[in-house]
């Protein structure tokens, strides 16, 4: 497909559909964005500053990180991911997007739930397990609100006039129902009927894996597969390998993410060191897709937009797989599974892959969805700059510092306190990282309102002089 | 347009919605199928039960040694008594003093004498 055509009546009824339901996805997204790079810059200056946040039980180290983490990945991952799939599910199949008030109030109760959830986590009131910290309420609402937007991505594939499936459709589809499937499991076995013992820490690694590293990986990549051959103007190149990459992604990570750490019988973590190993296939079959697909169109294609942000997110992803292959393997997990190269590892797939896709298909689609151009284009630049320095500066330093502690902690002759003092120092460069992060986030909000802010004035503008205009004689008479 | 791509379109598609939420109820389902037919006792559950049983077992062995004689120590001949039995022994023993007095220190030296010494431990293989 080729960007430069001049899009047809039928395409701008396309994008038109998906117009209002994208803008309340992505805005919230946006808040959400901003919001999680602050708690998470809190997060991080309480290592080396804690005096500062000591006074405010809100800002303590145990509040702010686990609500950094659920305002990034429900705020802003879940919302972006549902409205990317939505548009590609739309464009692909060439079906519009029926009854868009529905999504529209469905995206609203879905801000609504993690605006509850992230007051309770602040209040001091969570489940207690990692990425499922939200209670009862929050988690009810984000759960409906995810069937009403997921039933309408459904309706959009079913009414598609385009009959043939393409590889991003299994990807999206897929996470169309893993989502549901691994929230509510997780969610009625967690907290609503707590199972016992060993089984609810298994239970809680299963979800944080299956939404962490499947979902999101299944619609980000979906998301690339999609946006790849339509920056480049050619056709996805080795379509069998997408093939293999689905089932791999499929069949092995849903039994991933036990670490040997883990306080579970010896054959869950062996097992999930099998299906990590097995992810060679995924990254073999993810890399030659992308090199062959992308190959040659580097330096044609580079446009400080959405280009560079989803082939940064798709290199991101292949870094990220090597971690946690890395992680698979007992003899490094023993040096490295209690330190920050975990952390390096969630945040280059959450961040680095997932979010930086994102905000490759939004920067493209949000302006032909809207019809309107982004109010300060050099921003997107900007904003692909800081991401990626800060993306670096976090994920690099939190990688070699925890390897250092890892291998300093294996050592019975260095006290402990030596050892978190030396991790001081990566830490430091991980909070300017933030910092750049932080400020590249304030700049994709920044063109998402305007752009927001500026379409609903030109609305209102039409709106106004039909408001304004005198009723005719024969209406005033009736 | 053609005439299928106008039926596509006119289709109506609300049908994949409810049938999509049904679904994902029955992953739902599924977990309250497991949770209600798989029954597992409470942590605590036959608590009562075990603390009767301990208490039952404790009186039937306090039962026994007040009221039958028995074994305390068989190769030094020492002997637990009921009282009313020990009492009425002693009476009977100490209607001729000398003869119970001369008993009591043979008794007691028995009772004294150092322990047999055992044989040498076996040294563990395993060490």
């Amino acid at each position: 497909m080729n960007e430069n055509v001049p899009a047809s009546f039928a395409d701008v009824k396309l994008e038109a559909s998906c117009r209002v339901p994208l803008l309340a996805l992505f805005g919230g997204a946006a808040v959400w964005l901003v919001v999680s790079s602050a708690l998470a810059l809190i997060a991080s200056l309480n290592f080396h500053m804690p005096e500062k946040f000591a006074h405010c039980a809100w800002l303590t180290y145990g509040r702010v990180f686990p609500a950094a983490n659920d305002a990034l990945l429900y705020g802003f991952c879940v919302p972006a991911g549902i409205g990317v799939a939505i548009w590609i599910l739309s464009q692909l199949g060439r079906a519009p997007l029926r009854d868009p008030l529905v999504p529209v109030f469905a995206a609203n109760l879905w801000h609504l739930g993690v605006l509850v959830g992230l007051i309770e986590i602040l209040s001091g009131n969570t489940t207690g397990f990692d990425w499922l910290e939200f209670q009862r309420g929050g988690s009810v609402l984000l759960f409906f609100a995810y069937l009403l937007l997921a039933a309408w991505a459904m309706m959009v594939f079913t009414a598609r006039r385009e009959r043939a499936l393409q590889p991003p459709h299994w990807f999206l589809i897929a996470a169309l129902f893993w989502f549901p499937w691994v929230y509510a499991t997780a969610n009625l076995f967690l907290v609503a009927w707590p199972v016992r013992g060993i089984a609810q820490s298994v239970i809680a690694l299963w979800f944080a894996n299956n939404f962490i590293f499947v979902w999101l990986s299944l619609i980000g990549l979906g998301t690339a597969f999609y946006f790849f051959p339509r920056l480049i103007g050619r056709p996805l190149q080795a379509v069998h390998y997408a093939l293999f990459a689905f089932w791999s992604l499929i069949l092995f990570g849903t039994f991933c993410g036990i670490p040997h750490t883990a306080p579970v019988p010896a054959w869950m973590p062996t097992l999930s060191s099998v299906g990590g190993g097995m992810f060679v296939v995924l990254l073999l079959t993810v890399t030659i897709v992308e090199v062959r697909t992308v190959w040659g169109f580097i330096k044609s294609k580079w446009d400080n937009g959405p280009f560079c942000f989803i082939g940064s997110g798709a290199d991101c992803f292949v870094i990220s797989l090597l971690m946690m292959i890395a992680l698979a393997c007992p003899a490094f997990d023993r040096t490295a599974g209690f330190t920050w190269f975990t952390q390096a590892q969630l945040q280059l797939q959450i961040y680095g892959f997932f979010a930086m896709t994102m905000f490759g298909a939004i920067y493209y689609l949000l302006p032909r969805a809207v019809d309107l151009k982004f109010p300060f284009p050099k921003l997107v630049a900007a904003h692909y700059w800081m991401s990626l320095i800060g993306i670096v500066l976090l994920v690099l330093p939190l990688a070699i510092g925890g390897i250092e502690q890892g291998l300093k902690l294996d050592n019975a002759k260095i006290a402990f306190p030596e050892i978190m003092n030396l991790s001081l120092m990566y830490l430091r460069v991980s909070t300017v990282g933030i910092c750049f992060i932080l400020i590249g986030n304030l700049l994709f909000a920044l063109n998402v309102f305007v752009m927001t802010c500026v379409w609903k004035m030109a609305l209102l503008k039409k709106i106004l002089p039909a408001i304004n205009a005198p009723l005719e004689t024969s209406e005033v008479k009736s | 347009m053609s005439d299928e791509t106008q039926n596509n379109i006119q289709q109506p598609v609300w049908h994949i919605g409810v049938v999509f939420f049904a679904a994902c109820f029955l992953f739902a389902a599924l977990a309250a199928a497991v949770k209600f037919s798989v029954k597992t006792p409470a942590i605590d559950a036959d608590r009562d039960a075990a603390l009767a049983k301990s208490l039952a077992e404790i009186r039937q062995t306090e039962e026994v040694a007040l009221k039958y004689p028995g074994w305390v120590d068989q190769p030094r001949g020492i002997v637990r008594l009921p009282i009313d039995m020990a009492m009425q022994i002693a009476a009977r023993e100490w209607q001729n003093p000398d003869t119970a007095r001369k008993d009591l220190i043979s008794r007691e030296e028995k009772l004294n004498a150092p322990a047999p010494k055992n044989a040498a431990p076996k040294a563990n293989p395993f060490e």
